[in-house]
């Protein structure tokens, strides 16, 4: 059955779709800064997990967790050595917005000269028959990846709902200026996002990577990652979820009923529609961030 | 008051730092200055160097389009070579298909992504950083299909055998005469564009880009605002790529990529905001030294994006900001006062 083999896929890409938007709103909501070059950390995980899944024997658990602290340090270093400073410097957001554009094109770059441009298949994970239900026919590799990325979230709203740091990053995400009033280190908070927000990346990339393949090239993703998240509503955890499924579903029907050399353009198409119609999102509510 | 309280709720501060509006460049010194290059240029230079200093036009157009949307609204466009590309393939189409004159294919071209332009503006609406990011998405939809609508573009292999540039039965086809041609164009842009900064047209568009919630309480449509802004640079860059289409006879999708916006919006946010000569300059030079660094492609964008990461942390204000704290001159009133005189 087609249908059901589009439906899993949908399914699959676009919880990390979600999983990618997350990482996004996080920083978005916390420290007030678009990252245009979040799709590239999520680059970054796609690729180191490819060199630790070949170089190492690791099973994708620990390989996972390794490329999420990579992915979260150099999350973390940007936060530190461009971020920063803009902000202590006294530049304006929009500063920090078109240091992100150069991030693009320095991290597209630094992927390419070490991991050279050709796609790189990941070594099969996840053995196992695949799951066969009434006439369909699933392979085990989408159903792992859904559930981990299904993990990741979860994982996620926890963090965010019964530790102190996750309450934090809430409060802050809620009222910047009252939340400092009541203590809270705005530095570290900031970096505490990029870390966290990194980890996000690095954890879609390599699952990314492991669904289809990891290419120098995969950062523009971040877009649609962008685009799930405001679908569902910029900042709430369900909502993300929701925004990836329905992009990620549309995309893969659309590939197969539409034309296939428009993959991408349907993603971006719905970005652009929701912006204009509905930019609170399928879940949201209006609320200004200058207001 | 609103504006000096968003600065300290928000890490990054809200605006206001040069917050002049018109252009702080004398007015003699683009007219005058372009003459003395273009002459140079016209009389020393090889014909190659003609045909690359023509491109360094083209840019420059582009740029101060792009900047009417970024440094004098705010609002930043990713998506600055795709209405480039657009205008380019419109005016194309319409006098290889339609057998349209030179000069009705660039008015096609300007009503085109004028319009395109008109209609995005509304992705602004409740936060300005979403125009950013639809922008993006946009220029890769256009791109895309610049090269998968075979029927109508051509793909990848391009249009080829576009009409010449021909201007009332005089037909512009060495280098020299184009070059002449494009620079009376960037001429009228340059005015163009200066003419908006002033007045009441370049004080809201102030307004604003600094602050748009004191724009709007003092009666300023904000949204009217963004669309004239947006909807007459995208026009120029229409404008520019039919130009460049009819100059070049032959129009591909490699012009208008994803970074070729970029190399745009790096050279207006270096170029800095309150001066149109700097931004001329600015793209002048970058485009030169972008033909010069064309032979190392691997150290290129990794250049590219270190010197705007580094001059986003330095030179927060760009190269107008720089010459604005050197300058002497007193300073023309604020129409917000900064927060540095605040405190």
């Amino acid at each position: 059955m087609l249908f059901a083999t589009l439906l899993a896929n949908g399914l699959a890409t676009g919880l990390l779709y979600g999983l990618i938007g997350l990482g996004f709103t996080l920083v978005f909501k916390t420290v007030g800064l678009l990252n245009l070059s979040h799709g590239e950390w999520v680059m970054f995980g796609g690729l180191i997990g490819f060199t630790v899944l070949t170089a190492t024997s690791l099973p994708i658990l620990p390989a996972m967790l390794l490329v999420m602290l990579a992915v979260g340090g150099i999350a973390a270093l940007t936060e530190l050595l461009v971020f920063r400073p803009i902000r202590q410097r006294g530049g304006r957001e929009v500063n920090a917005v078109i240091a992100s554009v150069g991030l693009i094109l320095v991290f597209i770059q630094v992927g390419l000269l070490i991991w050279g441009a050709q796609s790189l298949s990941y070594p099969a994970q996840f053995a196992g028959a695949p799951v066969i239900i009434g006439s369909i026919i699933l392979p085990s590799q989408v159903i792992w990846i859904g559930a981990l990325g299904l993990a990741v979230m979860i994982a996620l709203q926890l963090f965010l709902r019964f530790t102190i740091v996750g309450a934090t990053l809430r409060s802050v995400a809620d009222d910047r200026e009252m939340s400092q009033l009541l203590g809270v280190n705005a530095n570290r908070t900031s970096m505490q996002t990029f870390l966290v927000s990194g980890m996000l990346a690095g954890a879609s990339g390599l699952l990314l990577g492991s669904l289809y393949h990891a290419h120098y090239n995969m950062g523009l993703i971040g877009i649609k990652g962008f685009a799930a998240a405001v679908l569902g509503g910029l900042g709430s955890v369900p909502g993300a979820a929701l925004g990836g499924i329905v992009l990620g579903i549309s995309e893969s029907f659309g590939t197969v009923y539409i034309s296939s050399a428009f993959r991408d353009v349907i993603a971006y198409a719905i970005l652009i529609v929701i912006l204009l119609i509905r930019p609170q999102g399928l879940l949201g509510t209006v609320t200004r961030k200058d207001s | 008051m609103s504006s000096s309280r968003n600065e300290t709720s928000r890490p990054f501060t809200s605006a206001t730092t040069g917050a002049r509006f018109g252009s702080a460049e004398p007015g003699w010194i683009v007219p005058i200055g372009l003459a003395v290059i273009v002459a140079t240029v016209a009389a020393q230079g090889s014909n190659l160097f003609v045909l690359v200093f023509n491109f360094a036009l083209i840019t420059a157009m582009l740029a101060l389009s792009l900047s009417l949307i970024f440094n004098q609204v705010g609002l930043i466009s990713i998506a600055h070579a795709a209405y480039f590309g657009i205008g380019a393939y419109t005016s194309a189409l319409l006098t290889r298909e339609l057998g349209f004159p030179f000069l009705l294919g660039a008015l096609g071209a300007c009503i085109v992504t004028g319009l395109l332009g008109y209609l995005l503006v509304p992705m602004a609406k409740l936060e300005v950083d979403y125009y950013a990011m639809g922008t993006l998405a946009f220029g890769l939809i256009v791109y895309a299909l610049f090269g998968g609508l075979t029927r109508l573009t051509g793909g990848w292999t391009g249009l080829s055998s576009v009409p010449g540039i021909e201007l009332f039965g005089l037909e512009l086809t060495s280098g020299r005469s184009q070059l002449i041609f494009l620079a009376v164009v960037l001429l009228l842009q340059y005015l163009l564009v200066r003419q908006l900064t002033k007045g009441y047209v370049g004080r809201s568009f102030t307004a604003v880009r600094d602050d748009n919630l004191s724009a709007q309480a003092i009666g300023i449509r904000v949204n009217a605002v963004r669309l004239q802004a947006v909807t007459i640079g995208c026009m120029l860059a229409g404008l520019t790529g039919s130009l460049m289409a009819h100059m070049n006879q032959f129009v591909s999708p490699e012009s208008f990529a994803f970074l070729d916006s970029v190399m745009l919006v790096l050279i207006v946010a270096i170029a800095g905001r309150g001066n149109l000569g700097v931004v001329v300059g600015v793209a002048l030079g970058m485009h030169m030294l972008d033909d010069w660094l064309s032979s190392w492609p691997f150290i290129r964008p990794i250049l590219y994006g270190s010197v705007i990461v580094l001059s986003m942390i330095f030179l927060p204000n760009g190269v107008s900001g720089l010459l604005e704290k050197f300058s002497k001159r007193a300073r023309p009133a604020r129409l917000i006062p900064s927060s540095s005189s605040e405190s």
